[in-house]
């Protein structure tokens, strides 16, 4: 079956963004025009040119070197969050969906408990016990987050323990985690993978959420979240000021689902 | 099916018994002090006498497990309480701001089953047309902007460039528009995107691909098969969706000033009213376990192979 | 189960049809009668004079709860249905109002007041003595106003006729006349807002007040309407209806100002984000009204911390910072920590630092810090000159742009400066409980709760319970000989010193001066202000041409 949709371009695409971003995270102040914290009181709210191409800010920073800095705090915290996300929440929906019965009303119980409370609270309990620092923000997102994927992974395996090969494999004596990683696993993987990936735009969204907890980034940081917090105010007068973080956000996020894309038609070939 | 449904409720109750006490505790451990924030609020000098008389008035001077207890027999009784903030009682003020929440959360569900049911399906169907290409570019880019700026978008587009409705408040059936438009392209997104993944998948399984090879017209083929086999995740998507909706709620209530209940609950927690606090989440955890509760039964419902394969499985 | 599937979709199908065949109803004539209530007055209502103004508020008002002797509901409201005995004219000054005259004895025990004649409440009531005593006795009874020096020193209060009051006090009481001036709690109110009527502990019904409004209609959460009170003595009534319209988010009070659905919005009680003013700048639709404020911002110095306990430290960072640029330099120059529309501050007894960043460097060097030139930072004994700037934005979202450009400020003279931007109580547990902050930025009172409110709330210093900002046995001492006498030349003698020794100190990072600021639509006319900031507009003045 032909995959026009994940062309081989449009991946070498967004791996080529994705790449860059790395780079450019990595070795940011090479790429940078100018210094991202550098104040300018004279150069305030400048719209696009060829001085500043993505304009300034109103303290006059070069939104362009904001947007390059960003990438450390707003690209490589979404690794990390995405990655416990879902190893736990996979983790839980898989024995859920598995095992059933008795395990399975605890286990759901106990998801069902973390998608109800108000993630405010748990947010501000979190900080308020072990104080601020990146780690906390980590696991305020993902005790957050979590939780919401459990039921539809849960329903996939539901299904999928059902198809002949699973109950084949249950015959000739495979074991529980066995089955589950052999044959449970790659059949949900493409679904859970368009769940997951789809969101990660709303996890940079939400790091940038937070901000105001006292978590998150705290000014001046220019993560890409805040800074498009910080331009709702100039919406109408400056509206580069979101527009820019936006784009970033966008692109980033286009590019994962497009290798998302691609490694979910990877799974379904096999 | 009986059986389960009981057992499973059982489950629910003593989840909820466990989720109040979780609340409990987060509530009591948040930084903060209630007294101290409303004595703010009144812009009146902190005063140990007067902090005093209201510890001992909401019974903030009892011990955690007392006061656990004591909200518990309120509950208990049908009652939550009264806010801190108003000394009215809790039920009713929840009851007095649970209406125009649930008309916007119901009426941006309609709202995004009609887009994403036909869209999805249709986009999973024929993968890679046109419409799946814009669908998919415009889902992506959907999904990257904040509600927030969203609804300040339309607020501006059909407000005040084009006023064609009205902003602020809940006033009329016009003023729900914009907040349901807002919150229901968000989640339509995220609903064609996953109705699509379900489609694809689905539509490859072999008993669909034998009964397309027995020549099955497509109008049979797909009601009778493929959505039939799409219902489990389906309903699972719609129903664990919920807590989404309600996020989405609560931004919206803000930005169009819609007297809600989940503007009103943030507000609490940020001012620490705890009866309040207690008393929304437990409205809101109702709703989730509830509907989670009828997805499982659902399940049931809509195969009841899962019955009888309890017992194979559980071994 | 495929039927259970398609019901559903029928039911949405229901659903979505009932809502677009009723928003497309606007359209239609006969659809209009549903939104008359909510959308543009402007074009609903034909009779120019009963057209409502609309006033954003970020809060609900509360209408069904404003007793005059309590805390609940917004101030301004508390403000526009009740009157105070006495008004605050700002600069400490005090002009009548509901008392003609007043005078006091020279040992501050007894107040006598002789109310004004011919003044009647919104129910035609007239105002008596009675009427006074009951209100400020209702007051008393409350537990929230413990701590008000009427309340705390209160013996009695003598009637002797329907238009004196006479209120005796355990001991010196100097600062009765400024709390009586305040929005609440001890504005006067018609014994007949209780039931039963005059019933100190009575059930509060309705609020009866003097002022030139009372309340028709509340909707929790969505607006309060006031009616102009037609016995209103102070001036003419206004000919409008004026509904207090809840707007939550600030970015959509400035739209609903664009469309039409506010025609006020500003002030505290509905602030516009001041990035937004260029929006309405030379635009004919919209006027923005300007009037000096009393409250400043400033940041309260954690003395306990190493490096402020240094005297020459503090004095760096006041040095170092340049007021001007903040706010788009919208605001007034700052000089001390009071602006000089609040009480006792004259034109120099409030010393001053100014920016001088050289001299904050070489003060930094005395006492012993040495410059890193790897970090641009100053060092002492190895360890950064490294501080935390505490702040919150859900009240004061314009705080971190300040709090960023302050951080600038630092890092030029060799400070690091580490924002924390704290959920608002969170925020307030910081400052009153943890202290977990060097530097927290904060606001000051206004009008007649300056300065001496405000300073005693803040630095007053006590075994028991030490200052929540910063403690020094001479401010407290200061404070305690203001509570003592009542004599004003006295006080300002000693507000003199007062204000001395807290710049002598650098005690606090005075670093903006609000104003206050209001957008209105070019419609409304007669837009004038009031004396103090919890009554911001003549509201009552405002007319609506079309």
């Amino acid at each position: 079956m032909k995959l026009r949709f994940a062309t081989n371009t449009t991946v070498m695409a967004a791996l080529l963004f994705i790449a860059a971003l790395i780079v450019c995270g990595l070795l940011g102040s090479w790429f940078q025009p100018f210094d991202p914290y550098e104040t300018d009181y004279s150069a305030k709210l400048r719209p696009p040119g060829a001085a500043h191409w993505f304009g300034t800010d109103y303290l006059g920073r070069d939104l362009f070197s904001r947007v390059l800095a960003g990438i450390v705090h707003s690209v490589f915290p979404v690794f990390i969050i995405l990655a416990v996300v879902s190893v736990i929440s996979v983790v839980t929906g898989m024995i859920s969906g598995y095992y059933g019965s008795r395990l399975d009303m605890l286990l759901m119980s106990a998801t069902d408990m973390f998608t109800a409370l108000p993630n405010l609270l748990l947010t501000i309990v979190i900080i308020g016990f072990l104080g601020v620092g990146m780690e906390n923000v980590y696991l305020a997102i993902s005790l957050s987050w979590w939780a919401k994927y459990v039921r539809l992974i849960r329903g996939l395996v539901h299904d999928v323990k059902k198809e002949p090969f699973v109950l084949a494999a249950r015959v000739s004596g495979s074991y529980g985690l066995s089955t589950m990683m052999r044959h449970i696993l790659p059949n949900i993987m493409p679904q859970v993978l368009t769940m997951i990936i789809l969101d990660v735009s709303r996890i940079i969204l939400t790091l940038s959420g937070m901000s105001f907890l006292g978590i998150g980034a705290q000014p001046p940081s220019p993560e890409w979240g805040a800074m498009l917090l910080d331009g709702k105010n100039y919406i109408q007068l400056a509206p580069w000021l979101g527009f820019f973080p936006g784009l970033m956000i966008f692109l980033t996020a286009c590019a994962f689902q497009i290798c998302g894309e691609k490694l979910r038609s990877r799974y379904k070939l096999k | 099916m009986l059986r389960y449904a009981i057992s499973r409720f059982w489950m629910l109750l003593l989840s909820m018994l466990l989720f109040t006490l979780f609340v409990f505790a987060l509530m009591h451990m948040a930084p903060g002090d209630p007294v101290r924030l409303l004595l703010n609020d009144f812009g009146a000098a902190r005063d140990q006498s007067v902090v005093a008389a209201y510890e001992q008035q909401w019974g903030l001077d009892q011990s955690l497990p007392a006061q656990y207890l004591l909200w518990l027999t309120g509950l208990l009784q049908g009652k939550l309480g009264t806010s801190y903030l108003t000394g009215l009682s809790v039920t009713g003020e929840i009851a007095s701001r649970l209406a125009p929440t649930l008309t916007l959360i119901a009426s941006s569900y309609a709202v995004t089953l009609l887009i994403s049911i036909p869209l999805g399906i249709g986009t999973g169907l024929r993968e890679h047309s046109r419409l799946d290409r814009v669908t998919y570019a415009l889902s992506v880019l959907g999904l990257s902007i904040p509600l927030y700026w969203l609804a300040i978008i339309l607020m501006l587009l059909f407000g005040v460039l084009w006023p064609l409705l009205p902003i602020i408040g809940s006033g009329s059936v016009r003023h729900y528009v914009l907040p349901v438009l807002a919150i229901s392209i968000v989640q339509s997104f995220y609903f064609i995107r996953m109705l699509r993944s379900f489609t694809v998948e689905y539509k490859q399984a072999p008993y669909i691909e034998a009964a397309q090879a027995r020549g099955l017209k497509s109008i049979v083929l797909y009601p009778s098969y493929l959505f039939r086999s799409m219902l489990v995740p389906f309903i699972t998507l719609v129903g664990s969706s919920f807590p989404a909706f309600f996020g989405a709620a609560i931004v919206m209530e803000n930005i169009f000033s819609f007297p809600g209940i989940g503007k009103y609950m943030l507000d609490m927690i940020n001012r620490r009213d705890f009866p309040v606090i207690q008393g929304c989440s437990l409205i809101v955890a109702a709703a989730i376990f509830l509907l989670n509760y009828l997805t499982d039964l659902c399940y049931y419902a809509v195969d009841p192979r899962i019955q009888l394969e309890k017992q194979r499985w559980e071994n | 189960m495929f039927r259970l599937f398609r019901s559903h979709l029928m039911l949405s199908f229901a659903l979505f049809f009932a809502l677009t065949a009723c928003s497309s109803a606007p359209s239609a004539p006969s659809g209009a009668a549903d939104t008359a209530s909510a959308d543009k007055p402007a074009q609903q209502e034909e009779h120019k004079a009963s057209r409502p103004i609309i006033i954003a508020t970020t809060q609900d008002a509360q209408g069904d709860r404003l007793d005059a002797a309590s805390y609940n509901g917004s101030r301004h409201v508390h403000a526009s249905v009740y009157e105070a005995l006495v008004d605050y004219q700002g600069g400490g000054k005090l002009a009548p109002s509901l008392a003609e005259s007043w005078e006091a004895t020279p040992d501050g025990t007894t107040y006598t007041f002789h109310l004004r004649k011919g003044v009647q409440f919104s129910d035609g009531s007239a105002l008596t003595a009675g009427a006074v005593k009951f209100s400020l006795e209702r007051a008393a009874a409350n537990k929230d106003t413990a701590p008000l020096e009427l309340v705390r020193k209160l013996q009695s209060i003598d009637t002797p006729d329907d238009y004196t009051v006479i209120i005796h006090f355990k001991e010196m009481a100097s600062q009765i006349l400024l709390e009586l001036s305040q929005a609440r709690p001890l504005r006067i109110m018609s014994p007949n807002a209780v039931s039963p009527a005059g019933a100190v502990d009575g059930e509060f019904k309705q609020a009866i007040g003097t002022g030139p409004w009372k309340i028709t209609s509340y909707k929790k959460d969505v607006e309060t309407v006031l009616a102009p009170n037609e016995h209103y003595w102070r001036e003419k009534p206004s000919t409008h209806n004026l509904v207090l319209k809840v707007i939550t988010d600030p970015q959509a009070r400035v739209l609903a100002l664009q469309n039409g659905e506010a025609d006020i919005a500003g002030g505290e009680l509905g602030n516009i984000p001041l990035e937004n003013l260029p929006l309405f700048e030379n635009n004919k639709d919209f006027i923005i009204e300007q009037h000096p404020s009393t409250m400043s911002y400033f940041m309260v110095i954690n003395q306990h911390q190493e490096f402020l306990a240094d005297r020459n430290v503090r004095q760096a960072i006041n040095l170092g910072k340049d007021s001007s640029v903040l706010m788009n330099g919208q605001g007034a120059e700052v000089k001390g920590l009071f602006q000089p529309s609040v009480a006792f501050v004259t034109d120099n007894n409030q010393p001053f630092y100014g920016y001088h960043p050289d001299q904050a460097k070489q003060l930094l060097e005395k006492s012993g810090f040495v410059w890193n030139n790897n970090k641009q930072l100053y060092e002492k004994n190895g360890k950064e000159l490294a501080l935390r700037l505490v702040i919150q934005t859900e009240e004061y979202p314009e705080w971190k742009e300040m709090a960023e450009i302050f951080q600038d400020q630092m890092k030029k003279i060799g400070i690091r400066i580490d924002i924390l931007n704290q959920e608002r109580a969170s925020y307030y547990n910081t400052l009153w409980d943890t202290k977990e902050y060097d530097l927290l930025l904060y606001r000051t009172y206004t009008d007649a709760q300056l300065p001496y409110r405000f300073l005693s709330s803040l630095f007053y210093d006590t075994k028991e319970t030490p200052a929540v900002a910063y403690q020094d046995k001479q401010l407290t001492e200061y404070l305690d000989q203001i509570a003592n006498t009542i004599s004003e030349p006295e006080q300002q003698a000693i507000f003199d010193k007062l204000f001395t020794r807290m710049h002598e100190e650098a005690m606090t990072v005075p670093m903006y001066y609000t104003r206050q600021t209001f957008v209105h639509s070019s419609k409304i006319k007669g837009f004038t202000f009031a004396s103090i900031e919890d009554d911001p507009v003549k509201w009552h003045l405002l007319t609506a041409g079309e």
